[in-house]
């Protein structure tokens, strides 16, 4: 079960939506660019519901703050309804194993650095899945990834 | 109340090296406390007085826990200690307990309200730990030798 989240990191969520449209678009599988929410009649975006969220939050004694977070998100491929299935499923499940670092055919990616003491710790994905067919004949294949980082501060 | 940043504890992580660095205690510690480990005996005579032996204290605190750090002078320390299984005065060193007030003004410096060094004997107890980085938390043992001294709160160490 997904943990609660404390609170949401504000700033976080820009910096974090920056990085994962880098490296998305740095996938070496990739034929078209993953725009962020902007979706056509076919193609590619990511989305992201929820903004950064901070899991969990631990000062010491000297008001030095780390913060556990996770910028969720979703790859999103709209296609026919009546395209090969296959072919959404094995790009984005290929797409989901190069972001976690799982064996692929392309070099491991290099996660981006981000701005201020934020580092990206862990990618996590579940399996992609389609959703119901639209009125006007597409569908949508979703990949949910998880960038798992550390934020420090001092209070 | 005073705010728990205002209580800074530094240990000096050159071990009587020709001049002090002083290291501030803190870093990953949601909290820290001296158990003083009070020394009191109670007796009750027949003829119900009672009479308080207090033959001193104990003092000693845990780090834990304490993330080594490749270009940490006390990580260092404690790697040669806990690799050469060192014991006595190659664990000996000196610690500052200081409060402080808040600044005057926003961005300041703290002022200093009082501030004492004492003798201690810093003793790693595991080194190790789990995916989260290397750790090598200690267990300060306090020696006595306690005396107020001035400290500058700019340099983190003791004026002369």
């Amino acid at each position: 079960m997904a943990d609660e989240p404390k609170k949401y990191d504000a700033t976080g969520t820009d910096i974090l939506k920056e990085a994962a449209s880098a490296l998305l678009n740095s996938y070496p599988g990739l034929t078209e660019s993953i725009p962020f929410e902007d979706l056509a009649e076919y193609g590619l975006t990511f989305s992201a519901d929820n903004g950064a969220l901070v899991l969990t939050e631990r000062r010491d004694i000297t008001d030095y703050v780390r913060q556990e977070c996770q910028f969720p998100f979703f790859v999103v491929m709209r296609m026919s309804a009546n395209a090969a299935k296959d072919k959404a499923y094995s790009f984005l499940d290929g797409l989901g194993k190069w972001l976690c670092m799982e064996p692929t055919d392309y070099d491991k990616p290099e996660y981006p650095a981000l701005s201020g003491n934020r580092k990206i710790t862990r990618i996590t994905r579940q399996n992609p899945y389609g959703t119901a067919p639209n009125q006007d004949g597409t569908q949508d294949w979703l990949l949910p990834v998880t960038i798992n980082y550390r934020n420090e501060f001092q209070l | 109340m005073i705010e728990r940043k205002y209580l800074a504890h530094f240990l000096d992580a050159s071990f009587g090296g020709t001049s002090a660095n002083y290291v501030r205690l803190g870093k990953d510690l949601e909290e820290y406390n001296e158990d003083l480990s009070p020394d009191v005996e109670t007796s009750k005579n027949i003829l119900g007085e009672t009479s308080v032996r207090h033959n001193g204290y104990d003092v000693s605190a845990d780090v834990e826990p304490y993330y080594a750090d490749y270009s940490d002078a006390l990580s260092t320390k404690l790697f040669e200690i806990a690799n050469g299984r060192k014991t006595g005065d190659a664990c000996k060193t000196t610690m500052v307990d200081v409060l402080m007030s808040a600044p005057a003004t926003e961005g300041g410096t703290p002022t200093v309200v009082w501030a004492y060094k004492e003798d201690v004997y810093v003793i790693p107890t595991s080194v190790g730990g789990d995916t989260s980085g290397v750790q090598i938390p200690f267990t300060i043992h306090k020696a006595g030798n306690r005396v107020s001294v001035t400290w500058d709160p700019t340099t983190n160490s003791i004026s002369a």
